[in-house]
This record gives structure tokens, sequence and C-alpha cells, in this order.
């Protein structure tokens, strides 16, 4: 499947990513600048944001309690903030856009 | 001055890894201290996220960051480790015999044949809110925690955050302050039931007011705030200010190692990954704070770094001591170290 990060720069990248794979996996692994991770995927750290794009954030979903406690402490976010390392690829997620606000 | 207290090596940082690594020093039957600016053991598990389960330790399908702390210090108990909780270590000074001396905040001194630093993601520290200039204000119109409650007398209080210490504090604070706002980036806070009860008296009274929005500027003369900008869904607001306290718990920052001239990339400690020493002789970083080409940041890494430490500092700490390796199933050593322990002798 394809999953495409938006920059602030509005550079964009296009990339495969397996399902089971988390939205922040894919990110480092494709070297997608902003997406740091420092924590290593514990949502502890939240340099991993990410806004997913309006069409797709009902089937993403909202995030968990612990995982907004973490949203609060960062800036510009929105109601369609998430934290990569928190969002699992489903196989339905094909085509998935989001946006990555600058680090 | 009084004498320093003497080791054959100082751990710094009180995590699992570092508790672990007392267990493997006393293996090999030396003594050590343990240095955590934090005032509990267990470092990050215990104190960010002591209930959350951990799946990835060897035998445990699932097991909690502070069942698998009190473990590791049951573990250790028999080498009867030396704890210095609640101190950072400030000054590290190598002597003309290649000993260390280690000086902590509170002045307690430790000569050491090597240090070990088991320090994970670095210092906690308070984080910050997300204020491009919040940096400008800090200690004067922010604070990131209350020490007297005297001293908001008068005082326009804003808090930031929703959670346990945002709401308590709050509620403390109205008895003194001007005014208190507690400022929280959507309607949910997370608190005590009836802590969460008293905000919303307090609210319905007047005593406090709430706005829901995300704070993006500090505004005054700095480090003076006068006021506070929050972006809510009306737009922006400018709230009256004299005293911003951000309580969004805790992060990690790479704290006063920083400065102790090793090799770093970032954050991270190169180290070689035979002998875990760093770019300085004596000195080792194990744990999440160390890197190496392939490392993993496990729990389970930084156990094995830990044993790969100890035969190295064997070698610093008691180089005339040949090590026969021994599995703990027979050790002689430790065996009689544990009956001494459990009252066996």
């Amino acid at each position: 499947m394809k999953i495409t990060f938006k920059m602030q720069d509005h550079d964009t990248k296009t990339v495969d990513a397996l399902p089971g794979q988390s939205l922040m996996e894919v990110a480092i692994a494709n070297d997608v600048s902003d997406v740091i991770a420092e924590c290593g995927g514990g949502a502890i750290c939240g340099t991993c944001h990410v806004k997913i794009c309006e069409k797709w954030h009902d089937l993403v979903g909202p995030a968990e309690d612990f995982e907004e406690d973490v949203l609060d402490s960062i800036a510009n976010v929105t109601a369609t903030s998430r934290l990569s390392c928190q969002v699992l690829l489903g196989t339905d997620f094909d085509g998935l856009e989001v946006t990555v606000p600058k680090a | 001055m009084q004498d320093p207290h003497k080791t054959d090596a100082v751990i710094i940082g009180a995590g699992p890894v570092g508790l672990f690594a007392a267990f493997q020093l006393g293996m090999l039957n030396l003594e050590c201290h343990i240095v955590d600016m934090l005032t509990q053991v267990g470092g990050q598990c215990a104190e960010l996220y002591p209930e959350k389960p951990i799946h990835d330790i060897p035998a445990f399908s699932k097991i909690s960051g502070q069942d698998l702390t009190d473990r590791l210090m049951e573990q250790a108990a028999p080498f009867a480790p030396t704890l210095h909780l609640g101190e950072a270590m400030q000054q590290i000074d190598r002597q003309i015999d290649g000993d260390f001396i280690l000086t902590t905040d509170t002045g307690t001194r430790i000569r050491t044949a090597a240090v070990v630093i088991a320090a994970g993601g670095g210092a906690f520290v308070p984080k910050r809110p997300p204020i491009e200039n919040v940096a400008l204000f800090e200690g004067a119109g922010v604070q990131y925690a209350v020490r007297k409650t005297g001293d908001y007398a008068g005082e326009d209080v804003v808090i930031l955050g929703g959670g346990d210490s945002a709401v308590d504090w709050a509620l403390t604070l109205t008895d003194v302050a001007k005014s208190v706002t507690i400022v929280h980036r959507r309607p949910k806070f997370r608190a005590a039931p009836e802590a969460l009860v008293r905000m919303e008296q307090a609210a319905a009274t007047g005593a406090l007011s709430i706005v829901i929005g995300q704070a993006t500027a500090l505004n005054g003369p700095a480090p003076q705030v006068n006021s506070l900008t929050v972006k809510t869904s009306d737009g922006d607001v400018d709230l009256a200010a004299s005293r911003v306290l951000p309580f969004f718990g805790l992060t990690n920052a790479p704290g006063p190692l920083a400065n102790w001239g090793l090799t770093m990339e970032g954050a991270r400690i190169c180290v070689d990954p035979e002998t875990l020493e760093t770019s300085k002789q004596g000195i080792f970083a194990i744990g999440d704070i160390a890197l190496y080409p392939g490392k993993l940041k496990l729990i389970l890494s930084g156990f094995h770094e830990a044993s790969m430490m100890a035969q190295a500092v064997h070698a610093i700490a008691a180089p005339d001591e040949r090590v026969v390796f021994q599995h703990s199933t027979s050790s002689p050593a430790l065996l009689r170290k544990l009956n001494q322990h459990a009252g066996l002798t």
C-alpha cells in the first residue's frame, strides 16, 4: 500500500508500507523529515506528530486518552492530530495522506 | 571536606538497566553506588509509566514498570548497592591514579574506579509549553513548580494543562491569587473525580475560569508576563496573566552529562560495543543512552550491555583478580551472598 506524507515546505513523499506497521515506522524508514520519534514509539515524547487528512480521519480514528495527554504538550495540535507511533496501518489504509508539521 | 565514599563503580541512573548493572557488578564481586536525580528507583519505567505493561522482558508475557523495578531491586539486594536518590550528578574529576571523584548537587562525593552512565533518555525536566519564546520568561513570569503558595498572592495566575497537577494547583491557588484561569486544549480534564467536581463548583462561583484553547504567545517585557494569548474556537483571546504555570509533565533532556567531553551523537553517548566504554577510559554507558552500530533501545539490550560492561569494569577495578566466568546457578561466591542475604548462614 501507499502512504503520502505532506511536508510543511509543500514537498510530498509517497512511500510503500505494509499493514500492521505504525505510521511512525514508515516515516522513519523513509527519512520523512520532522518525524523524529525520540522515545521510539512509547507515546511519551510527542516528536512524531502528524495530522491525518480530513477524509481519512474517521477511518484512522481518534487518539486515546494517554495519547491526548502527550498532544496537550505540543504545538499546533488540531482535531485530526495523532502521534504517528500510535497509528497502526490497517489493510484499508492504502492511499492514506497525512501532513507533517514542522518539528 | 568529608572523605569521599569509596567504591568500584558509580552507576548514574537507577532505571532498570542501572539496577541490573548493580547485580552484574555484584556477581563479579564489585561494589557500587547508584545515583539518581529522581527520589525513587525505576527511572522512566516507574516515573512515566508505572502501570503500563511491558511485553518484551524475557520470561514475562507482561510486567508493569513498577513490578519490573521491584524485582530488579530484589535481585540486586544481596549485593547491597548504596543508593543516592534525589541527587543530580554535577561534577567529575579524574585523579592522578586513574580513579574518579564524583560530586552530586547535594555535596555527596564518591571515589570510584569506574563510572557507568545508565541515564536512559537523560535528566527529567518539566515539559515546556509549545510557545516559541517561552525560555525568555522562565523563572519569572513562567514557573514550572509552585514552591510557596504565598508567592502568588495578588497575582493573575494562568495554569496550562489538564492533568492532576494542573487541576490541583488551580484549586489551591484560588485561595491566594487575585485570579486563576486554567487553559486546556480540550474540554476533558484528567484528574481525580473529586477534584473535577470542585473545579466545576469553583468555575460556577467565579473563583476560577476555564478556557478551552491552546496558549500561543506570552506578552510582556520578558521575563515579566502581562498577558497570554490563547487560540480558542472563537479566535484569539488575551488573558491577563502575571504568572503562567505550565503543567505538562516531565520529559527527558541530555542534562549535565552532555558537558563531560564524551564523544556523542545528538543526545546519545558513543561506546565500544564490546566493552560499553565511552571515548574516555573508565567511563561506560549502557542502556538507551548508549549508541553503537545496531543498537536497539530495549530494556533487554540494556541488560546485556550491563553484563558486558561488568566484565570490562572488573579489569579496571580489580586488575589483579582473574575473572572465572561462572553461571549464576553454580557460583559459590554468589550462593554465599544470597544465603547471607536470606539469613541462612
